[in-house]
């Protein structure tokens, strides 16, 4: 869907109709960036696919048996983090080959289930793209209220978080419940992606949860400063998707994927070229 | 009898199949300052590990500072942990979060703090105290990563001396590093011997870098006790020689220890 015909709109009908669907892009891709900074700066931007792409299974699944998809999609997401985490820890797995042994899985149980949905395939097709311009607005809500949460942990566990990012190993030898720390951070992860399944696509988010805190990490030297310039590029990039599309009338959660990766190729440009 | 700070009794850890530890005893009294050594896969790591609570033993038992820390719940080996400090072996932190040399030193004190808290004036001046004892003041405000592996292991050892611990855990803290290096860091560890009253436990694999402050050794082969005691009667020739499977002297200069290889040749294990 692209949003051109928004252009004969006055601003009041505008705003009516936009701007759930701008709120939920900038707080959604903020929301994916500043857990994608931890995902990623923990060695684990693969677990950000393999959260995604569970919570995409569950809701499939969900869809095709006409329950409530959420609560599955969220309960698959988190289920697969704890699972990849146990493996990895106790039965002696590399964590990237637990990952991906799991990602496989959930990826042919995703397909297997759009296999088995009967009739149209639009409600479950559009779980693997997404939509942001189809969100109601008590998803809107979902997905602000997710990314403020994500920000009260950030704040609350900021120097615990700081020390695991740095070095389980090391958190863990200073008396940090590290492994509390880094389960609780899985759990708001799970949440994040899952509220954005619709608005993104279970394929699109990885672009989000890796692009802009891998371009903030290029650009920034300091610890704060790259945790919010990824938030910040995570918003510009659903943002400037957004715009994108309205102004090419290209589909929205492929124009938010280019942004981001433009964002993250303009930044290791940039890096290359002015620092020293 | 003074208390033990470790204290292992017929320990034994497996790793998957492999026996990485087997039937070890030893005694580490409160204020010791204990080298383990022995050639790579000697269990010497897997030792340090254990004693931190990240490896549980399959037989036999460790208790560190009264404690074992395979039997504490989750919060109690937490707060255990609190009391010891570790420097783990440099290639094991290659971090790609940009942190100050400040905020690495800052994470010693974030256990002690417990969850949900600040660090506070006290912290902060420990940190503080820390960075300037190993003269990394003006290197506060660096990007860590920007330092150099010296500089890197030094800001470890500062990190590890904030916590204010009564047990200081090093696992080979000057492998790897150029000649000048290695003496600065061996140097350093004896000064921080000699003015924080702790427990220290060093890991090397190379007599050399043993600091001076080491009152006994204790010698690992295989996963196995080869020798406990002091300098002078566990780094002989005889003991050497046997340990590496190479016909050695053992030279004492300026209270560190050498090793000199006389060549390949066969000795008996």
């Amino acid at each position: 869907m692209s949003c051109r015909r928004g252009l004969a709109m006055s601003i009041t009908e505008w705003l009516d109709i936009f701007g759930p669907i701008v709120i939920a892009a900038v707080v959604g891709g903020a929301g994916c960036s500043l857990v994608g900074y931890y995902l990623s700066n923990l060695r684990l931007p693969f677990m950000g696919v393999c959260l995604s792409h569970a919570a995409m299974a569950g809701a499939v699944f969900a869809s095709l048996l006409e329950v409530s998809i959420w609560p599955v999609a969220f309960a698959c997401s988190v289920a697969v983090a704890f699972l990849v985490g146990y493996v990895a820890e106790h039965m002696e797995v590399e964590l990237n080959v637990s990952m991906g042994i799991l990602f496989s899985f959930i990826m042919g149980l995703a397909f297997l289930g759009i296999g088995l949905a009967e009739g149209p395939k639009t409600e479950v097709l559009g779980l693997i793209w997404g939509s942001v311009l189809l969100v109601s607005r008590r998803h809107v809500i979902w997905t602000a209220a997710a990314t403020v949460l994500a920000c009260i942990f950030a704040v609350l566990f900021g120097k615990e978080l700081k020390a695991v990012l740095f070095s389980r190993a090391v958190a863990a030898s200073s008396g940090i419940r590290e492994g509390l720390v880094y389960y609780m951070l899985l759990l708001v992860s799970g949440l994040v992606i899952t509220v954005n399944l619709e608005s993104v696509g279970g394929l699109m988010l990885f672009s989000l949860l890796v692009a802009p805190p891998a371009a903030a990490c290029r650009v920034s030297r300091g610890y704060r400063t790259s945790l919010v310039l990824s938030v910040f590029f995570g918003a510009v990039a659903s943002l400037g998707g957004l715009g994108i599309s309205w102004v090419l009338d290209t589909p929205t959660g492929a124009s938010i994927v280019v942004v981001s990766s433009a964002i993250f190729a303009l930044s290791a440009l940039g890096a290359r070229l002015w620092r020293p | 009898m003074n208390e033990a700070a470790i204290e292992a009794e017929g320990l034994s850890i497996r790793l998957g199949a492999h026996a990485a530890l087997e039937d070890l005893t030893f005694r580490i009294a409160h204020g010791g300052k204990v080298g383990i050594m022995g050639p790579n896969g000697a269990g010497k790591t897997t030792l340090l590990r254990a004693m931190l609570g990240m490896l549980k033993p399959q037989a036999g038992r460790l208790t560190v500072m009264g404690q074992e820390p395979s039997a504490l719940s989750k919060t109690r080996l937490a707060q255990l942990r609190t009391h010891v400090a570790y420097v783990p072996q440099l290639d094991f932190l290659r971090s790609g979060v940009p942190l100050t040399v400040r905020e690495v030193v800052e994470i010693s004190r974030a256990g002690r703090v417990g969850l949900l808290r600040s660090l506070g004036a006290a912290d902060h001046d420990a940190v503080q105290t820390s960075l300037e004892q190993l003269g990394l003041g003006a290197l506060a405000g660096r990007p860590y990563g920007d330092l150099s592996g010296g500089q890197q292991r030094k800001v470890q050892i500062a990190r590890a001396l904030a916590q204010e611990p009564s047990l200081l855990l090093m696992d080979e803290p000057a492998a790897n590093l150029d000649l000048a290096w290695q003496e600065a860091l061996v140097d350093l560890i004896d000064e921080v011997a000699a003015v924080r009253k702790l427990t220290l436990v060093i890991v090397t694999h190379d007599v050399s870098l043993l600091p001076r402050s080491c009152d006994s050794v204790l010698v690992l082969a295989e996963g196995r006790w080869r020798a406990f005691g002091a300098p002078e009667e566990v780094l002989t020739r005889d003991i050497i020689s046997s340990l590496y499977g190479l016909p050695v002297d053992v030279e004492r200069r300026a209270g560190r220890y050498h090793v000199v290889s006389q060549g390949a040749g066969d000795v008996d294990n």
